[in-house]
């Protein structure tokens, strides 16, 4: 069914909302910025033609937009392996922080990157990333750890 | 490490500059593939309803290697969200190449009159085609959207109407795609007449052959439609399989390769699950609510539990749910695995 004008305009302003702070969070994630701006473009697409019908759109927006990421993440890995963005490209964009979560596994990314920047609880981000609670609690601990460990070698070396 | 010291950490992705989707947005034709919408503890609870009935019923039914029948073969919903048409029904692309319905209901067994409206801007050619859907193919992991169209009527560019003269076709749950624009489409839900159902209200929704069990069919009894069966060749196989509470959605099948056994598994309003005679005694699953945004999207499921499962639940469950929109287009496909204490 084709989006009416009041639909269009409240995407819009929950993409206006968001969407910075969603293809961040994809980029860091994903550490790719096509794999980042295919992905927030999609949801929002599909957002426009399922809004009617959905309770709570941003929610919706950035679980589309995670699995769908998600996705292409899955997909590429199965053509090649997983390359990160140049490291030095990386670190002139975002300090640190990228090149260490890119040692990361894309599950422990997320939630971290869920919690951390974007401030999700584990319950949200269990529902976000299509997992549980249980699982995401996992994830951000070992994930919190191997931070934890990096940090300290880069600051030793 | 604290946590306030990993939010500042992250806090450097402010530095970021996002490119405006804005205009990509606005312009582009969304995939088919659509958003999550199996969530685990519905694929749990699924899976825990193939696990207890496995191996209970209708043996060798719907092997892969069975005969694959037409795929609608019959197969329906009692209740869509179209209305029956009082008139020809009509469909209009509108100027963002869209349809204007999700679903046009017409009668089974007698040709059709279906108008075409093609409002899309730029003078851009369309058509309607009818296919069988994927709704009855027996391996989800291979169910085609579409296979060579039962109709197809001829283009038209913007701005035109055309009515299609459609022949007859059998009852059951058929896709309406634009040819030209494939990701385009609506369903044809085509309902039986009073010929194709009898005095008890009995309705048959899939059908076909098994090498094992002769002729199967899957049914609803009841006039309500709240009653699914399923009946083979073999005396005493008539087994009720469902009692919902309320209007039946969709048709799932739950495969279980540990338990050569398949049945079916229904997906109501609110309600999804089986019941079935386990040894000659009724077994039923237990049921359980589905996430609202699976039942906004997607039309019917599959579980598939392709390992063999530990039958004292010691240790992982694991299997596979794939959800489907009603044109048969794959919209989730979720691995899951069952820790032995989530079952509890």
């Amino acid at each position: 069914v084709a989006a009416t004008a009041t639909t269009i305009a409240t995407v819009e302003r929950i993409y206006r909302e968001h969407g910075k702070r969603m293809w961040r969070a994809l980029f860091a994630y994903s550490h790719d910025r096509d794999i980042a701006t295919d992905a927030l473009a999609e949801a929002f697409a599909q957002l426009l033609h399922h809004a009617e019908h959905v309770r709570d759109p941003a929610a919706w927006a950035w679980r589309a937009a995670f699995r769908i990421a998600a996705g292409q993440l899955k997909e590429r890995s199965r053509i090649v392996p997983a390359t990160p963005e140049p490291a030095v490209l990386i670190e002139e964009t975002v300090g640190d922080l990228l090149p260490l979560l890119a040692r990361l596994s894309p599950k422990q990314r997320g939630a971290l990157v869920l919690h951390y920047y974007v401030g999700y609880s584990v319950k949200e981000i269990a529902q976000i990333l299509g997992s549980t609670s249980g699982a995401v609690k996992v994830r951000l601990s070992s994930g919190r750890k191997r931070l934890r460990k990096m940090l300290e070698e880069d600051h030793d070396a | 490490m604290m946590p306030d010291v990993l939010q500042r950490k992250f806090a450097q992705l402010d530095d970021v500059d996002p490119p405006d989707v804005w205009d990509d947005v606005i312009s582009r034709q969304p995939r088919a593939v659509g958003p999550p919408l199996i969530r685990r503890s519905v694929a749990v609870v699924i899976a825990l309803a193939v696990f207890t009935v496995g191996g209970v019923l209708v043996w060798t039914a719907f092997q892969p290697s069975a005969p694959r029948r037409p795929a609608l073969a019959g197969t329906t919903t009692t209740t869509e969200p179209c209305g029956e048409s009082t008139g020809r029904p009509v469909v209009t692309l509108t100027d963002e190449v869209l349809f204007d319905v999700s679903c046009v209901a017409v009668r089974a067994n007698e040709p059709f009159l279906l108008e075409f409206r093609n409002d899309a801007a730029g003078g851009v050619q369309a058509n309607l085609a009818i296919y069988e859907g994927s709704v009855g193919c027996e391996d989800p992991a291979r169910c085609p959207p579409a296979r060579d169209p039962l109709f197809r009527g001829e283009l038209i560019a913007g701005g035109q109407t055309v009515v299609y003269d459609v022949p007859a076709l059998a009852p059951g749950r058929y896709v309406v795609r634009d040819d030209v624009h494939p990701t385009v489409a609506a369903m044809l839900l085509v309902r039986a007449g009073a010929e194709t159902s009898d005095s008890t209200g009995v309705r048959t929704i899939a059908e076909g052959t098994d090498p094992a069990l002769g002729p199967w069919r899957l049914y609803v009894r009841t006039a309500e439609s709240t009653e699914m069966w399923f009946q083979a060749g073999r005396a005493g196989t008539d087994v009720p399989l469902l009692r919902l509470p309320g209007p039946i959605r969709g048709v799932g099948l739950l495969r279980s390769a540990d338990h050569p056994a398949t049945v079916h598994g229904i997906v109501d309003g609110a309600v999804v699950g089986v019941d079935v005679l386990s040894n000659g005694e009724p077994y039923q699953a237990k049921l359980t609510r589905l996430p609202d945004d699976l039942l906004e999207d997607a039309s019917f499921f599959f579980a598939v539990i392709p390992e063999r499962q530990p039958k004292d639940l010691s240790a992982e469950l694991t299997g596979e749910v794939i959800a489907y929109d009603a044109s048969g287009n794959e919209l989730d496909r979720s691995s899951f695995g069952i820790d032995p204490a989530e079952i509890g």
